[in-house]
């Protein structure tokens, strides 16, 4: 209970700590100008030939008339955060809870059900699907960028799946690198810290001809081990190498292609315990990671309202440690076009095909049976967009069929009713159906606890679907154009979630599709330009789950457990300040629930990093994170030994030439 | 295509381009700025208690950047906004030639500026019809689309590193017998000359 006391002490700490930093930035920038209308006029040409339009973008504008929880990551957002990793990135966005395990291992999820295996996500990079089909969760360690090419992320909180297909339950993330051709010149990054050791990472863009560009890239980090509970050094150091290219090619007003292509790899630490009744004993291992991928993209533009896509990608991944050795290749192939088809029907379409297969080791720990499988997914989804009201109100229908070798057909239907006013307001509501099909580990896989007697769970090959049914309305204001709210509130109705029951063969338990609850919850958002140098951005967000089991299910706590595995309360505020012309100072306080099932306690985290603008072209930044503590945990143990995270600062160097 | 936020809003391109109301109301801060280094040599006594018209074609979101102008004087005389409404519904008067069109296009000739937005209904495309309607009648047509001057227009504004510049065609000026003052000409990012035969080829 005091760890709960000190933590509401310190966030209200900290919270006046970044008023009065507020209040200082204030006298700094007293200059601004309040941007009036009566303003314009008294300017002379001279003057308001010097004025920023700051055109809302047509991304920003869609985003504003988005009928779904959506929130964007800019790449100013990113590169200010200090963060050198995308599953730390996503602790910036409201309701996505990012709890990190050890150095290279993170559970991350929306809306509830978070864990190491939380697999309720669908995450892409460029267009490519990165969750693994061999349990439908994300190796996060893997998934990474030059940070500074991210255009922007795009994370949506609830389901998608009619666009999206199977896994985008609880959200989508997506991940959106700059094209080549905004990626020009020479970019040579790096830096050393506390827990980020070493890393650096170098970039090259240039021309291939009249309308092609291209750029290769190469990354390497070498992270420090984290400490467990007990202050002792953790076995989780890091480290990745990571190459890549991207080609864009414009060869007329329509047709566009992009080749793209990474590699990489790595060494994950873990630390992992085998335990059943009489056995205790913990053991330290690495994760050998390699991959690489590669992807092309034919876009064609038929008019402002018409255009169709067609896109490959190869992905190939490995993963050997002592307790589980994977390796994987996955073809895919997706073809979209939209079009009007009448006088206000804006329709897409799509197919898509996917084809995996893997290779799995039968480790002392987990078998899987069989051991290689293939498999097939066929995708075909349809939605209409109808507009009802000329720019006042608007229909968007559809659904996705798929067909998977689990279940057979899946029907992920949706509706979302978007009322746009004026440009200042956007009302939405819509009611989806996802679902989350089978995977490997839930249908193949048999986990072996060394005990006597001899103790496991297995996997069935009659489970269904996980279903959710989410009915959801939000509303985006702008009351001032420096000014802008967002609220998102949800109810979500699962069934067939997966939980452990008795066998009856005994000494082991098996999946089965015995639990359902409810969740609802709110999501809040709210970015105000305080000035021309000022920008405070924050967010909070509220979960309630109630889970239940069906009356034959033999498992009395996976109820009470689920409820108790994600936090109720997430708050977060971001001051973007720009001291001088050449020095910014960016801060973040972050306020995270207790998480019971994990006894992970209520934490703070005050991140602050000053950048300064040595020259046009290269930046020095100093980061501390983490500030108020000296560590402390965000996730229990769950698979995997969890660490604390510690207190950091790292130095970072940006040229660009 | 496969980024995230078209498939979802899939909002018309048209309509998003629009958004700006800031930049809408520099415009309008610019065109209040012309007119005062501007000249109409036909009237060479103007009426001090006349206001000078600027007409607006673009929905009434966009003439409301205009608004502030209604209190201001140039040169001693009251600025007063016409509004034209939708330049497609123009056009479809136009298209039928009825009376209410005429009615229009006098009230057009009596503008001594006219403001054409390209943001909604016109989407990027050169206004063509109103150009050529308004051809050598002295008013002076302010447009914001790549293509206006080439086409007749007089003043286009085009955007630049998040900035509004405009540029001029000084033979269309010429044929509206409009007098731009240096001190505006020198602001000008582009000064563009109708090659003569252009007229003829046409």
């Amino acid at each position: 209970m005091t760890t709960e006391k000190s933590s509401v002490f310190k966030f209200g700490f900290t919270l006046i700590l970044l008023i009065l930093c507020g209040v200082c930035a204030r006298a700094f920038a007293e200059e601004a100008r309040s941007g009036g209308e009566e303003d314009f006029f008294d300017m002379s040409i001279e003057e308001l030939m010097d004025v920023e339009v700051i055109t809302v973008s047509r991304s920003e504008d869609a985003l504003f008339r988005t009928p779904a929880a959506i929130t964007v990551l800019t790449s100013e957002d990113i590169r200010r955060s200090g963060h050198q990793s995308i599953p730390e990135l996503l602790r910036m966005v409201p309701g996505v809870h990012v709890a990190r395990i050890d150095s290279n291992k993170w559970a991350i999820t929306a809306r509830g059900f978070n864990g190491l295996y939380a697999e309720k996500l669908l995450v892409l990079i460029d267009g490519r699907t990165v969750y693994t089909p061999l349990y439908s969760g994300v190796y996060w360690d893997v998934q990474d960028v030059m940070l500074e090419d991210i255009e922007r992320i795009e994370v949506v909180k609830g389901p998608g799946g009619t666009l999206w297909g199977a896994n985008a339950v609880n959200g989508i993330i997506n991940i959106i690198t700059r094209k080549a051709a905004d990626t020009q010149g020479t970019l040579v990054s790096g830096g050393m810290g506390t827990e980020e050791k070493g890393f650096s990472s170098f970039r090259h863009g240039g021309k291939l001809g009249e309308n092609a560009y291209y750029r290769v890239y190469a990354k390497y980090f070498n992270r420090d081990e984290a400490i467990y509970s007990d202050r002792s050094p953790a076995a989780d150091s890091t480290d990745a190498l990571r190459e890549g290219f991207r080609i864009d090619w414009d060869k007329s007003e329509r047709d566009h292609f992009t080749l793209q292509g990474d590699f990489y790899k790595g060494h994950s630490g873990l630390r992992t315990r085998m335990t059943s009744p009489g056995v205790n004993y913990q053991t330290d291992d690495n994760s050998d990671v390699r991959g690489w991928n590669i992807l092309t993209r034919w876009t064609r533009k038929y008019s402002d309202t018409s255009d169709m896509s067609l896109q490959f990608y190869y992905d190939r991944t490995e993963r050997y440690a002592v307790n589980l050795g994977e390796s994987r290749d996955t073809f895919d192939i997706d073809f979209q076009h939209r079009f009007q088809l009448l006088d206000g029907h804006n329709l897409i379409w799509g197919l898509g095909y996917r084809h995996t297969g893997d290779n799995t080791d039968n480790t002392y720990t987990v078998a899987f049976n069989p051991s290689n499988r293939n498999e097939e997914l066929f995708s075909g989804f349809v939605q209409d967009e109808i507009t009802i009201v000329d720019d006042l109100l608007k229909l968007i229908v559809g659904t996705k069929v798929e067909k998977n070798d689990y279940t057979g057909y899946e029907f992920q239907p949706s509706a979302r009713l978007l009322w746009t006013p004026d440009e200042r307001n956007t009302l939405w509501a819509s009611f989806t159906r996802a679902v989350s099909t089978p995977s490997r580990a839930y249908t193949h896989m048999t986990n072996k606890f060394n005990s006597i007697p001899p103790m496991q769970f297995i996997g069935s090959s009659n489970l269904k679907s996980q279903e959710v049914k989410s009915y959801e309305v939000g509303y985006r204001v702008k009351p001032k154009d420096n000014l802008f709210f967002d609220f998102s509130l949800f109810y979500n109705e699962y069934d067939h979630l997966y939980a452990q029951e008795n066998n009856p063969t005994a000494f082991s338990t098996i999946f089965d599709n015995k639990m359902y609850g409810e969740t609802y919850g709110t999501e809040i958002a709210a970015h105000w330009q305080v000035n021309e140098s000022w920008k405070l951005a924050g967010g909070y967000s509220f979960l309630k789950m109630q889970m239940h089991t069906e009356n034959s299910s033999t498992n009395t706590t996976i109820a009470s457990r689920t409820e108790r595995e994600s936090p109720c309360n997430m708050f977060h505020l971001n001051s973007q300040l720009n001291l001088q012309d050449n020095l910014e100072f960016n801060t973040t306080l972050y306020y995270v629930d207790s998480v019971p099932h994990w006894d992970t306690p209520s934490y703070t985290r005050l991140d602050m990093g000053l950048t300064w603008h040595i020259r046009k072209n290269m930046d020095f930044s100093i980061i501390g994170q983490n500030l108020l503590d000296r560590s402390h945990p965000e996730s229990g143990e769950d698979g995997v030994i969890a660490t604390e995270i510690q207190r950091a600062v790292l130095a970072r160097v940006t040229w660009e030439f | 295509m496969f980024l995230m936020l078209p498939l979802f809003a899939a909002p018309p391109a048209v309509r998003a381009e629009s958004a700006s109301e800031r930049e809408h109301k520099i415009k309008a801060a610019f065109v209040y700025n012309f007119i005062k280094f501007i000249d109409w040599p036909q009237e060479k006594t103007p009426d001090k208690n006349k206001p000078i018209t600027i007409g607006v074609v673009g929905s009434d979101t966009f003439v409301k950047a205009f608004d502030p102008v209604k209190n201001k004087q140039v040169k001693g005389r009251r600025l007063a906004i016409k509004r034209f409404g939708d330049w497609d519904k123009l056009k479809e008067s136009q298209k039928k030639n009825d009376s209410a069109w005429k009615e229009k296009l006098e009230a057009l000739k009596k503008c001594r500026v006219l403001f054409i937005c390209s943001c909604e209904s016109g989407k990027n495309k050169v206004p063509v019809e109103i150009i050529k309607a308004l051809k050598g009648s002295g008013v002076l047509l302010v447009g914001e689309v790549p293509g206006f001057l080439e086409k007749g227009g007089v003043i286009n504004f085009v955007t630049e590193n998040k900035k509004v510049r405009f540029e001029v065609n000084s033979t269309s000026a010429k044929r509206n017998k409009l007098k731009i003052r240096s001190q505006l000409l020198k602001l000008a990012k582009r000064i563009y000359k109708e090659e003569p035969s252009e007229d003829a080829k046409n």
